[in-house]
Formats: C-alpha cells, structure tokens, sequence
C-alpha cells in the first residue's frame, strides 16, 4: 500500500506531545480505511487467480503493510518493511527443503514395509514438527520485519527447541481431550515472548494457563463434553460382539438388514450422532466467542520491559465481523447467482448454432468444464476476499482498538537490537499451510 | 515552494522521538535539531518512501542497515519533498508496473509449468524408472497389493478371491493350463522382474497390473472371450505394463505433477479445483500414452509366441459396446476403435499353432467354478 499519492488530499493529523502525556494506559488506535483494503483485496483476489496463486507473496506482503500501518500507536504507526521477492525466495527455498522430505518419507514407507497407518503418523510427525518450526521461523521473519519509532523488532531463541516444545504438549493435550491446551498456549507464548525484542528491550508473557482454563472451559463443556459422553455411552451400549459378527456378512444387504435390526447398535448411533451434531453446531456457534476470549487474555498478557498490556475486548465485536461476513456472502451468492446464469444463458444462446448441447463432444465438454471451473473460482475467490476483510480486518481492528498499553514510556529511549532474518520460515509455514498474517 | 517545515524524526539508534526541523536543499534533505545541530541529511537519491497511514509521509534511506525515519505530516513539505525525490513513487506508477511484472512472468511461469506437465513428467518418469531398483517396484507392489485385495475381496460373495487354489482335479488342470499361458508370453517377453498372475473373481471385464509384476485376470473375462489368442492378447497388453515399469512410472508422474500443481502452482483459495481438473486431465493423457504402449507391446509379444495379435482389437471392440461415454480427455485408455486400428497396424496374424490345446483351454475357463 503506498500511500504517498494520497498525501495531498489526506487530512494531516499530528502525532500528540510526548511530554502531555497522561499518565493512564494509552489506547491502540486502527486508523485504516476500509475502503483500501477492499480494494487491496478484491485486487489480490483476481491476481491470485490469474496467476494461480504466485501472486499471493504480493498479496501477503500488501496485506501486512496495511494492517502495520493502520495500527497505531500514540500518534506512531508500525511499518511492515518485508518485501514480496523475500517471500517468494523463501517459498523456493521450503520447496528445496520439502521435496527431498518427501521424497525420503516415501521412499522409507516402502523399506519399512508398511505402507498403511505406521508411515502416515511417521510422515505426519515429521511435517508437523517441520510446521512448528515454520510457524516460529516465520514469526522471527515478521518481527524482524516491523519497525516502530526507527527500531526494528527481533525474536531470539531456537526454532528447533520451540518445534519439540510444541510437540511435547501434543500428548498431554490428546491425553486430556484438550483440557491442557490452554497451558501449553501459555507456555508456548511465554516461549515466544521471552525470546521477543524491541531493540534491546525484552518482552515477556504474564498470561496463565490456569486463567485461560477458567475462561474457556465454558466452551469446552459446551462442545467437546457432550461428544465426549456420548462417544463413551454408544461405546457402552454398542454390543461389539454382535456388530463384528454382522459385518463378517459379505452380502451388503444382509449387513444393512442385520445391523438396522441390532438394537445396541442403533441405541449406540441414536446417542452419537445428536452428540457428533451438538459439537458441530455449538462449535460454529461459540466459535466466535472463544477465538475472542483468547484473544483478550493473550494480549492481557503481553508485557515489553515495563509496558503492559491490558485488552477490554468485546465478544460483541467478534460475533458482528462474523454475522456481517454472512449477510455478505448471502448477497454475493445471489449477485453471482443471476451474473452467472445470464452469462451461462447468453452464452448458449450465442453458441447454440455452433455446438451440439445435446449431444456429448469434446467441445461441449470441455467448454462445460472449463466454464464451470472458472465459475468455481470467481466464486470462491469473492467469497474468500469477503471474509479478508469482513472478518480478519475487522477481528484485527476489534483486536488492537480493545489494547490499552500502560507504563508506555518504557518505549520512550529504547536502544537499537539484532539485525534481520532470512524469510525461508515463512516459505515453510506458506508450503505447509501453517502460515499467518 | 515549501523548503522547510517540520517533522518527527527516528535517528534508528534509540526510539527516541524527535521534533524536527526538516530543510530541502539542492540535492539532499536536511534534518536538524532544535538546537540547530545537524541530525541527518540524506540524498534525495537514497530516499524510499515507505508504508505509512493515509497523510503521513514516512521516508527512510534505502538499503540502510539501522530503521532511521522521518515522518511528515504537513502535507505541502511533503509533496515539495516527493517532487524533488524522483526516485519516489507518487502516482503509484512502480507499484502498477511491479504487478504487471509479477502478472507477466506468472504467466510465463505456468506456460512452462504446464509445458513441463504435458511433456516433461512423462519424458524424465520414463527415463528415470528403468533406472530405479526393481526391488523398489516389488515392495511397492506388495504394499499396494495389499489394499488391492482388500477391494476385490469385498465382492467375491464369501467365496476367496483367488480362483483355482484347490487341490481338485480341476483346479490343478486349471493352474497349469494359465501356467502353460503366463510361461510362454513371459520367456518372449524377457522382463527385469518375475510375473504373478492369478484370475480372481470379479464381475467385470477386465485385468490389471500391479507395481512389481502383478496380474490380475478377472474371471468374468475369461467368460467374454472366445479364444485363448483373446485372452492372451490381454496377457500380453498387462505384461507391456510390466515391462515398461509403468507402476513405477505412474509413481514419480504422481509425485512430478505433485510438484508442479499442488506446491507450486495453485496455492490459493480455490485453487483445489483448479489442482484436481488439471491433474486428472494430465493422469488421464499420461494414462492413454502407457496404455497405447502396452497395446503394441502386447501386439508384438503375441506375434513372437505365435498367437493372433488381432484377437485383443476385436475383443475390445466387443466387449466396448456397454461402455459408458466419456468425454475424451478424461478417458485413461484410448477409446476401442482406436486401440484395435492401432493394434492392426503394427502386427499381422502369425498363427503357429494354439497358444493352449482345445482341453486347457476349456479348463482355463472354468477356473473360478470351484473353490
């Protein structure tokens, strides 16, 4: 996003007297325009499908120097200084470094023989990890990448070290069907944040797992519990014996007939699958509210020297992003709805002469394909470009408008730190799908 | 023209804030103090402007190592400053051409990925799998086999899947009768790795190939045939899998267009269907390609056993009539008509005497009427 063309017409806000300051916390302000970024994204939507998705280093890197900054703090934006070209090496690079992965992944399922389940945990365990690593290489990239009043941000510590962290707490959080996730979402940020920079300055995590418990096992109650108990009763209830006797029946229709009248097996069904539908629809339903319940107790609990952080975010803001983004899509479906169908009608007005749409050809297949996978995209392009903005903008507006920052002037002489890092994370994150704003 | 204001300056040292006296001189920009004293001046040459909020202009020195900025709100030095910095961009020029750059050699991009696709995976799949270890083949083979019999063994009705298996009388004359069949199209046809084939009971037409020399005959295609020639024109159409190491091949073709549309091209929201239609198109023609090999490889294997080439394109042709219409371009074999004036072409009929007596023959088709 340059703005500098649009300096002449822009109003011109001066950043306010540092030595007026109140002594209370200072609020993040959001000062992007909406528009813009409406713009930034239809803009990168099209060229993303154009070019089938190279664009998207672009696209990222428009998305980052917008959202930077639009946030702002005390009169001061942040400046996202990384480049496109940065990420599109790093991505070369994650391709170097997966490819051979693969490769060996595969070539060692067929030495150890077995192709089946003991390869994929092996292959998914390695490129989970791979994808931990990522996930805090990149975050090394973009704080390196972040610059505030002159000084760049910077991260130290050992991706490796966080990767085997990560995927150490994966036990106990399978072990304990979740519940001992939000202690390891505090120990890993407390990880992250111990090892963050503004220039020479420290940052650290106050958050706790244990306040993080309290305010989500609400949620957790709600939507994993019930699928919980009624995994645990049709498991019960199910007579096992009987079903494996049933299913040794190679006739389908008397598998159908012996399993319908197996009344533990459709007393075992009739209890999951309310409970598997309850979870869906409580999870859609709280999803909003527990994304912003974590939110405000991460950022409660980001500390840099001797500044605070405190958040009063509203779920009301979460749940408004997410109904706005429906409503959206609604008008967008029916919008494309009748703009497809009259394309679709014109079209084989216009062609009826010329091709035979009664009968199969090649032509007429591949002209339905082709204009039913292009209508595809446009589709699913839009209506991801609605949920950039009508969500994750907004969810990052709510998020930074709800920041009070206390004891500001720790920022006010901090010396300059640690020099940049390479972007070969983020390659990594975006080529494993663990990739972020 | 405005040649002096004021503004907030980060000397990138410290994140000391502070106010300026901003003075644009002959060739460079000057920044000093209250006090007077010269905090910078940099070179309108070295001036980039970069990503601020609407009516702030921020400007750094490019390529610098330390972040120093100067920041400028008032909006008359600021245009005076961009027009003397001509580096910079005002009317978003750079930026449009920069993404006309990236549009153009995205394109570029994708015409030689696709290129690649089309002729470069099958071309370096063929050069490389004559080359990979035949052991590779066969452990692959068994691990796919695996799941293969797994498939069929759904629909045998609880009977095995494996015909001819018995100790009867029958079955004995039965195995030895495909034996007699599988030895002879396999000494002409001198493979890297030995054969396995077995008729199993499956209710269609049909017979595949396994990586590492697997054959499975199903026995409803034993039923169609008319003559043993027809049935091992088929032999030798899946042993021309065989020996082109095509179960081999369809492996780095998969991993190679795994590369080319999944990693490389298509990562976007969306783009799944964009990966899916382009991969089944190019499997689709890499398949039609192996199979159209297979076809004269197995037409030339029966010319050297002695049996009728031609029996494969007139079965074919037979036993084609129900299939369903495909569009062309997403059928993995070439349509029938096609295959038997292919097969035509490259052999006449040689016959040297039955490939299977009268009474093995009769054997051979009732292998699957017993357990």
């Amino acid at each position: 996003m340059t703005v500098i063309d649009r300096v002449d017409t822009a109003a011109t806000p001066s950043p306010p007297d540092v030595s007026l300051r109140p002594a209370s916390a200072v609020r993040l302000r959001f000062v992007g325009d909406r528009g813009d970024y409406w713009r930034l994204m239809i803009r990168g939507g099209v060229l993303q499908a154009i070019t089938l998705g190279i664009y998207r280093f672009w696209l990222f890197t428009d998305m980052r120097r917008f959202l930077w900054a639009s946030t702002e703090v005390e009169g001061e934006t942040l400046e996202y200084t990384g480049t496109a070209v940065e990420l599109l090496i790093g991505f070369l690079m994650a391709i170097g470094i997966l490819v051979p992965v693969y490769a060996l992944l595969f070539v060692a399922s067929l030495e150890l023989g077995i192709l089946s389940i003991l390869s994929g945990v092996v292959a998914f365990v390695v490129l989970a990890g791979f994808g931990q690593y990522a996930v805090y290489r990149a975050r090394r990239y973009r704080l390196t990448r972040t610059v505030f009043r002159g000084l760049r941000l910077h991260q130290a510590g050992s991706a490796v070290r966080y990767a085997v962290r990560a995927m150490l707490w994966w036990v106990p959080i399978a072990m304990t069907l979740g519940l001992a996730s939000p202690w390891a979402t505090a120990n890993l940020e407390r990880y992250k944040m111990r090892n963050t920079f503004y220039g020479s300055l420290g940052g650290s995590f106050a958050g706790s797992g244990g306040r993080l418990f309290g305010r989500t096992i609400l949620v957790w109650l709600l939507v994993v519990s019930p699928l919980v108990v009624a995994l645990a009763a049709a498991v019960r209830t199910i007579d096992w014996v009987a079903v494996a006797e049933a299913l040794e029946d190679e006739d389908t229709l008397n598998l159908i007939v012996a399993l319908g009248i197996d009344e533990p097996l459709t007393r075992g069904l009739g209890l999951l699958i309310p409970g598997v539908m309850w979870a869906v629809i409580a999870g859609a339903i709280l999803y909003p509210a527990y994304q912003a319940i974590v939110m405000r107790w991460w950022l409660g609990g980001l500390r840099l020297g001797g500044t605070a952080v405190a958040s009063d975010l509203r779920m009301r803001d979460y749940y408004g992003a997410y109904l706005r983004y429906l409503l959206y899509v609604a008008l967008f479906s029916i919008a494309f709805s009748i703009v497809a169908g009259a394309i679709g009608g014109l079209g084989y007005v216009a062609l009826r002469g010329e091709i035979d749409f009664a009968h199969a050809s090649l032509l007429r297949d591949g002209l339905l394909a082709g204009s039913g996978l292009i209508a595809y995209v446009i589709y699913i392009v839009g209506v991801s470009t609605i949920y950039q903005v009508a969500v994750k903008m907004r969810l990052w507006q709510a998020a930074a408008e709800s920041v009070l920052i206390s004891g500001i002037a720790a920022l006010d002489h901090v010396q300059a730190g640690e020099a940049t890092s390479s972007a070969v994370g983020e390659g990594l994150a975006d080529a494993l799908g663990t990739g972020a704003i | 023209m405005t040649t002096s204001g004021t503004g907030i300056f980060y000397d990138g040292l410290t994140s000391d804030r502070r106010k300026v006296a901003v003075e644009i001189g002959g060739d460079a920009i000057e920044v000093r103090a209250g006090d007077g004293a010269l905090l910078a001046r940099w070179r309108f040459a070295d001036i980039s402007p970069l990503a601020a909020p609407a009516g702030v202009l921020r400007i750094g020195l490019a390529n610098a190592k330390a972040a120093a900025r100067l920041e400028i709100h008032d909006r008359a030095l600021a245009a005076a400053l961009l027009a003397h910095a001509k580096s910079s961009d005002r009317t978003g020029l750079t930026d449009r051409r920069t993404r006309a750059k990236v549009v153009a050699y995205s394109a570029a991009a994708i015409a030689t990925l696709v290129g690649g696709a089309i002729w470069g995976v099958p071309l370096i799949a063929d050069r490389i799998a004559p080359h990979l270890p035949v052991a590779l083949e066969m452990r692959l083979g068994a691990a796919v086999d695996t799941q293969v019999r797994q498939a069929l063994g759904a629909s045998t009705g609880g009977k095995p899947l494996e015909c001819g298996a018995g100790d009867s009388q029958r079955a004995v004359a039965a195995r030895a009768a495909l034996a007699k069949l599988v030895a002879a199209l396999e000494a002409a046809a001198e493979l890297p790795l030995p054969l396995r084939t077995l008729v199993v009971r499956r209710a269609d037409v049909n017979a595949i190939t396994l990586p590492g020399g697997r054959i499975y005959v199903f026995d409803r295609l034993l039923a169609e045939a008319h003559s043993v020639d027809e049935v091992a024109g088929v032999l030798g159409h899946e042993i021309g899998h065989v020996a082109h190491r095509d179960g081999t091949k369809s492996v780095l073709e998969t991993a190679g267009l795994s590369l080319l549309f999944g990693m490389l091209l298509g990562d976007f929201t969306g783009g799944g269907a964009v990966i899916i239609a382009a991969r089944t198109v190019l499997q689709t023609a890499y398949s039609r390609t192996a199979e159209a090999a297979a076809d004269e490889f197995g037409a030339r294997l029966m010319y050297k056993v002695g049996g009728d080439p031609q029996a494969l394109g007139a079965f074919l042709l037979r036993i084609s009539g129900t299939a369903a219409v495909m569009p062309h371009f997403l059928l993995d074999h070439p349509a029938a008509q096609e295959r038997a004036d292919a097969i035509a072409k490259i052999a006449q009929p040689s016959p040297m005497g039955p490939l299977l007596s009268p009474p093995e023959w009769e054997a051979l088709k009732i292998i699957c009427t017993e357990g």
